[in-house]
């Protein structure tokens, strides 16, 4: 039993960094119609600037805050120069786009910060906590409490102000959304950047439960990725529960079944998901973008 | 007479001859070093071939295709060291089972709408690397060694894999130009209209979807026994993506295309290795990466039908007099721009 809860929790924990993930990639696809491939890029480069800061003595507030600005920085020129002229390109033509910045990031990455792992400090201390004989790591709690912070924050962003109904309605109803005189193109560019900074935020916290490294960006865009579809792409609280969920199956096959095959199974579930509710867990709509 | 020049070229019998030939030729001229690219690039061009079809005249996207490769390779190295069947049936065999794998999942996945077919594809791909990985016949992470070869020197491995290539370009030639060649432009244009036409969108995209895995297999085996040592490291999600880049650079819908592609990143692979040895390893290959990436988003910016079908239909616009119409349709697939001048001076 307390097997069970330690490999729900830890699988809570990594889950959470999923969804942020996850959280990035549905608002891009749901603002522009574009698959990020290269999300899981944002989450590297906002682990790593956040590793250079720290070993520069930079405290942790500070430090997450350039990280997260950083990669929003490389979010919007990707939105501005590379999204402006493909607006009109075909799904097909921006699966490869993405896939190619992805790999331009991963190698960037590497020529800046080269190919070795480092090793990040905790937020608060290696201490864990015990729960009910499970073993929770300290860091766990803020990985958990980025994942509140961002649902808050975005809830209350597209919710509750001027500019967030302005995206809600170019997110629902693009067509419509012109006609009123709301450019779709820079709504785009707007979900480029809280997509980085979302995806950065989510590294940063992770970064000091493994060897952060810039070939992290691809394994956590593919789950992260596998967590939106599961959710269901075109919904924001389905990618968070996806990624969580995600996170679980992934810690229980690993204890359950073998570390091993943790990555095939979290790939089945893809497989599974696709074939029998491709809409996903909370998604509605599958074929409305012909 | 320059237009029954660029008739005769486009048979496809003259088409896959001439494939055949030239690579041989610069073969028996250049060094060993050469031959063994040239062989590589062979390889490369097969698969590349097979994700024409897939992706070009089908308009669906494979991230899956180095499973395909693998299982092709697996399928010689352990019929070949576990069974001590000879490489040829092992070839069959991974061709067989390629086929039968994308046949499933074709069947599981192929009525999925692009983006979510991408997905699928990208799963079975790493479900694959990760079986590589894990299964008890494969060797695990440390390979198979010894796998025998097909009783060939350096030269009859250059002609086998372009005698494939020749082979799968006549082939997929031929079957475009058929109904089913058009059947998959329509698939490309409208799934929905295509349905509506009567025809199951489904069933053309599995037999491209068959073709491409049949093909990334024949290569993947002849891989394995050309190169008579596999690990699970060669047949990950980079390698589809290669393949994917290696597709969209040469052009999605020509022999030419897949042929200058292949060639072309398996170029710039070469001229980092070279310019790359006064830096350190890992920077070289950063630096590849970057280029790749780089390459890819620029080309599909500006180039979305790749260079040799893009540059193509450009310059053939300009030859014929007459209203520049955009190349850029609404719905964001490239037309044949040269044909829709045509047509309008015909009307």
């Amino acid at each position: 039993m307390a097997t069970l809860l330690q490999l729900v929790l830890a699988g809570i924990g990594m889950g959470s960094v999923y969804a942020l993930v996850a959280i990035g990639f549905s608002l891009i696809y749901k603002v522009t119609g574009v698959i990020n491939f290269a999300q899981g890029e944002f989450a590297m480069i906002g682990s790593m600037s956040f590793w250079l800061l720290q070993s520069h003595g930079i405290p942790l507030v500070p430090a997450l805050v350039v990280a997260v600005a950083i990669a929003a920085a490389v979010g919007a020129a990707i939105g501005r120069f590379v999204m402006y002229p493909a607006a009109q390109a075909s799904v097909l033509t921006l699966i490869f786009i993405t896939l190619g910045l992805d790999t331009a990031l991963r190698g960037l990455g590497t020529l800046v910060w080269g190919v070795n792992p480092v090793a990040v400090q905790a937020f608060s201390g290696n201490g864990v906590l015990h729960v009910l004989g499970a073993v929770v790591p300290t860091q766990n709690l803020w990985i958990f409490g980025a994942v509140v912070i961002v649902a808050a924050l975005l809830y209350f962003l597209l919710e509750r102000t001027y500019f967030g109904q302005g995206m809600t309605a170019a997110m629902d109803n693009p067509t419509a959304a012109r006609l009123y005189g709301m450019n779709p193109l820079r709504f785009g560019l707007y979900a480029w950047v809280l997509a980085a900074a979302i995806g950065a935020f989510g590294g940063v916290v992770f970064a000091p439960m493994t060897m952060a490294n810039t070939n992290m960006g691809l394994e956590l865009g593919l789950y992260g990725f596998v967590g939106a579809i599961l959710g269901g792409l075109d919904s924001l609280p389905g990618a968070a529960v996806g990624g969580i969920a995600l996170g679980i199956v992934t810690s229980l096959s690993a204890g359950y079944i073998s570390s091993d095959w943790a990555d095939g199974v979290a790939f089945a579930v893809l497989l599974i998901m696709l074939l029998v509710r491709p809409q996903g867990i909370l998604g509605t709509s599958l074929n409305r973008r012909v | 007479m320059s237009r029954q020049l660029l008739g005769t070229a486009r048979n496809p019998a003259v088409q896959a001859l001439l494939v055949l030939a030239i690579p041989l030729a610069l073969g028996l001229v250049v060094g060993p070093y050469w031959v063994s690219e040239l062989t590589l690039v062979g390889m490369y061009t097969l698969v590349v071939i097979g994700l024409n079809l897939f992706m070009g005249y089908a308009g669906q996207v494979s991230l899956g295709q180095a499973g395909f490769f693998g299982i092709g390779a697996y399928a010689v190295g352990i019929a070949s060291t576990h069974f001590g069947l000879a490489p040829w049936i092992g070839l069959v065999l991974g061709m067989v089972l390629a086929a039968a794998a994308a046949w499933l999942l074709g069947v599981l996945a192929l009525h999925l709408m692009q983006h979510y077919l991408a997905l699928a594809t990208l799963a079975f791909g790493i479900i694959a690397d990760v079986a590589f990985q894990q299964l008890p016949l494969t060797g695990g992470n440390s390979g198979l060694y010894g796998i025998p070869a097909f009783t060939l020197n350096a030269i009859g491995f250059l002609a086998l894999t372009w005698g494939a290539v020749a082979l799968g370009s006549w082939f997929t030639n031929r079957l475009v130009r058929s109904g089913t060649g058009s059947l998959l432009e329509a698939v490309r244009s409208s799934e929905v209209a295509t349905a509506l036409m009567g025809a199951d969108p489904a069933t053309v995209k599995r037999q491209a979807f068959i073709v491409s895995a049949v093909l990334a297999a024949a290569a993947g085996g002849i891989y394995a026994s050309w190169e008579g040592y596999i690990d699970p490291t060669v047949f990950t999600f980079a390698l589809s993506i290669n393949l994917v880049l290696m597709a969209v650079v040469g052009g999605l819908r020509s022999v030419v295309g897949a042929v200058l592609g292949a060639a072309g990143v398996e170029a710039i692979n070469q001229i980092l290795k070279f310019a790359g040895a006064s830096l350190a390893p890992a920077t070289s290959g950063a630096l590849q990466l970057t280029i790749y990436g780089l390459a890819l988003v620029v080309i599909m910016i500006y180039w979305p039908e790749g260079l040799v079908t893009g540059l193509g239909a450009r310059s053939r616009a300009r030859r014929t007099a007459g209203p520049q119409l955009p190349l850029q349709s609404v719905d964001g697939h490239e037309r044949d721009g040269g044909q829709v001048v045509d047509g309008a001076q015909r009307s």
